[in-house]
């Protein structure tokens, strides 16, 4: 959790919340990215603020029979059901024992959420401090690297997850498990294995 | 001889019948000499008859001699070797009548010469007295007559019988001298070579089994000389080992007495330690009895404090909980406020301040959840701190009972102690009293120790002379077998 330094105290955190609001809406907010600081099987990533439609903890999942690994059921989201997914899984990490507490909207054209461990923050950080992979090493499966894009350094070094490139994957893995004569859109509800 | 005669008694067989044969020799020899000497007597009287016979004659010659020169001269002093010759011939008569008392033979030859010389004196005192008468012619004529010539003849007749008899006597006697002188002066010679000879014999035989027994013996005593002589050089070095371990021993029981005299000392003082740590002991006893009873206060108030502890515990859980209640506040305001900045960067512009908003509640909330944690963390620690506090209160209310038990322990150890530190005082009297006999049990062993050791000393200077005895011994040994071997080294 980010505590800033500079609000110790009850009267310093009282007068940097006033002057947030005294500041002028300005246009250089462009030149910055808010992420969410996530945990996968206690690894660090980070996925842009502007790929979800929303942060959700402790929904019920109500599972599918499916021969979509990742795919751990259904949940209720704004009054729509959406298919639930285990980033860790499309990430190659082996099934968690336990299902994840949080879940995430991601932005496509079908709706489908995220299923993770943990969430540490959100982060407000300069595109300037956005990094390549290839400098550092991530902690992202060897086959996976295709699903990352860059990483930003905290107090950990976050790959960042490419939640569209994940969307074309999951489209493609859903699709290859549908009937040829099916018109579903790729990421809803696969077919039964039956 | 037998072998198993001791040498003084073959000695004295040898010298016996040495001395046997050399009084047979002395027996043979005095035989012979006697013999000898018999004979020569008999050669003597036979010498003595002879003289005799002589001497008759001889007197009848100078009986008719005189009787001649006095019927020649009519001098009366012609008239003396007749008158001598009368008694000189009837002295041999007698003489040989004596002497010739074994044969009667010549007894009878005498008698026959006596009547002869009778006769012949009476035929010379016939003329001589007719001489005297002044019958010179008749005297002549009895002369002329011839009887006085035929006794005198026949006189001549048996003296030389008898002289040859005597004289065969003589010869005989002679022979038989020289046989007995032969056979003594045999006797003599062969019984002194055959005693020579035994006593060569005897002497060899004696020189050899003196050499062999007294050789054996000269070389056993040799022998035992030098195993005594090594035995007491043994003997003389114990006894000046054991002289010098007896000083040792003197010296060591010296410290001993000593050393028994400290303990005697030390014991007394421990006795009087011990009387002072038995009232020491008892003085204790009732502070132990005081902490007893500070330990059971003690004990109390550890409940308590251990009451107040467990409180403190279950308000920290309420606190928990409480936290727990504002840390979802914190964790939903959160993603409300996340929510809330996607929808306010979906609504465009004027979503902007919006999302200012957003933002700023969700770092409150950020805060709230980090200040929420970060009591968590300092309640976890005061609970453990808590929990820690019980677990080692409870661990001194154990160490205090602990303590209370060990207490009456201790306090049965003092009891324990005073029993045992009287019976201790009793040891340390008891220790006293045998340190002090045995102190004067040292003393006697000490003055029993200088005794042998003044022994071991004379012992030593004992065996130093019956090893100087010793090599003496040997040396005389060595010395009488080198007298009867000379050879021998």
């Amino acid at each position: 959790m980010d505590i800033p330094a500079r609000a110790t105290t009850l009267s310093e955190l009282r007068r940097v919340f006033d002057e947030a609001f005294m500041e002028a809406v300005s246009g250089t907010r462009a030149q910055f990215d808010d992420l969410l600081a996530i945990r996968v099987r206690g690894d660090p990533y980070a996925i842009r603020l502007a790929d979800i439609d929303g942060l959700f903890v402790e929904r019920r999942v109500v599972p599918l029979p499916t021969p979509v690994p990742a795919l751990l059921g259904l949940a209720g989201f704004r009054g729509q059901m959406v298919p639930v997914y285990e980033l860790g899984q499309l990430l190659a990490y082996a099934a968690s024992l336990e299902p994840p507490r949080w879940l995430l909207m991601a932005k496509a054209r079908e709706p489908f959420a995220l299923a993770f461990d943990a969430f540490d923050a959100q982060l407000h950080v300069d595109r300037a401090q956005l990094q390549q992979l290839d400098d550092s090493p991530t902690p992202a499966r060897t086959g996976q690297t295709s699903l990352l894009a860059g990483a930003v350094r905290t107090d950990l070094l976050r790959p960042i997850i490419d939640l569209p490139a994940l969307v074309h994957v999951l489209e493609a893995s859903v699709a290859a498990t549908r009937p040829a004569n099916s018109v579903a859109h790729p990421i809803s509800l696969p077919a039964r294995s039956a | 001889m037998n072998h198993t005669w001791t040498f003084g008694k073959k000695v004295a067989a040898g010298f016996l019948i040495s001395s046997i044969l050399l009084v047979a020799i002395g027996a043979i020899a005095h035989q012979a000499i006697d013999e000898l000497i018999q004979t020569s007597y008999w050669v003597t009287h036979t010498y003595q008859v002879k003289e005799k016979v002589a001497n008759a004659l001889s007197s009848m010659k100078d009986a008719e001699t005189g009787q001649r020169g006095y019927l020649l001269t009519g001098e009366e002093s012609y008239l003396d070797p007749f008158n001598s010759a009368r008694d000189s011939a009837t002295t041999s008569i007698r003489d040989l009548r004596v002497l010739t008392a074994d044969s009667t033979e010549q007894q009878r030859r005498i008698d026959e010469a006596e009547k002869l010389i009778n006769a012949k004196f009476a035929e010379l005192k016939q003329t001589i007295d007719l001489r005297k008468q002044g019958q010179q012619e008749q005297a002549l004529k009895v002369v002329a007559a011839g009887v006085g010539k035929r006794t005198m003849d026949d006189l001549r007749l048996v003296l030389a019988e008898m002289d040859r008899v005597e004289h065969d006597l003589l010869k005989q006697r002679a022979a038989q001298s020289d046989a007995t002188a032969i056979r003594a002066r045999q006797s003599i010679l062969y019984g002194s070579l055959l005693c020579l000879a035994f006593a060569t014999i005897v002497g060899a035989y004696l020189t050899r089994t003196l050499n062999q027994q007294i050789g054996a013996a000269v070389g056993h005593v040799q022998s035992s000389s030098a195993e005594l002589q090594a035995a007491a050089s043994q003997q003389a070095a114990g006894a000046k080992e054991q002289s010098g371990a007896m000083a040792e021993i003197s010296t060591t029981i010296g410290e001993l007495v000593a050393t028994s005299r400290q303990i005697a000392e030390s014991a007394m003082r421990v006795a009087d330690i011990a009387e002072q740590t038995a009232v020491a002991a008892k003085t204790g006893d009732g502070t132990v009895e005081r902490g007893q009873e500070s330990i059971a206060g003690i004990r109390r108030q550890v409940d308590l404090v251990v009451d107040h502890m467990l409180d403190l515990g279950k308000k920290s859980q309420e606190i928990g909980a409480v936290l727990d209640i504002v840390g979802e506040l914190a964790e939903q305001t959160n993603i409300l406020a996340i929510n809330a900045t996607i929808e306010a960067s979906g609504a465009g512009e004027s979503g902007r301040r919006f999302a200012v908003v957003a933002d700023e509640i969700r770092k409150l909330a950020d805060r709230v959840a980090g200040a929420t944690k970060s009591i968590r963390h300092q309640i976890d620690e005061v609970r453990s701190a808590v929990n820690a506090t019980v677990m080692a209160t409870e661990s001194g209310a154990k160490a205090v009972d602990a303590g209370a038990r060990q207490f009456t322990e201790v306090a049965t150890a003092f009891k324990q102690i005073a029993n045992m530190v009287s019976m201790t005082t009793d040891a340390a009297r008891e220790i006293e009293l045998s340190t002090k006999q045995q102190a004067s049990a040292a003393e006697q062993v000490r003055t029993a120790v200088t005794d042998v050791a003044q022994t071991t000393r004379e012992t030593e200077a004992s065996s130093g002379q019956t090893l100087q005895t010793a090599s003496q011994l040997a040396g005389l040994s060595l010395e009488l077998r080198r007298l009867i071997q000379p050879q021998a080294n």
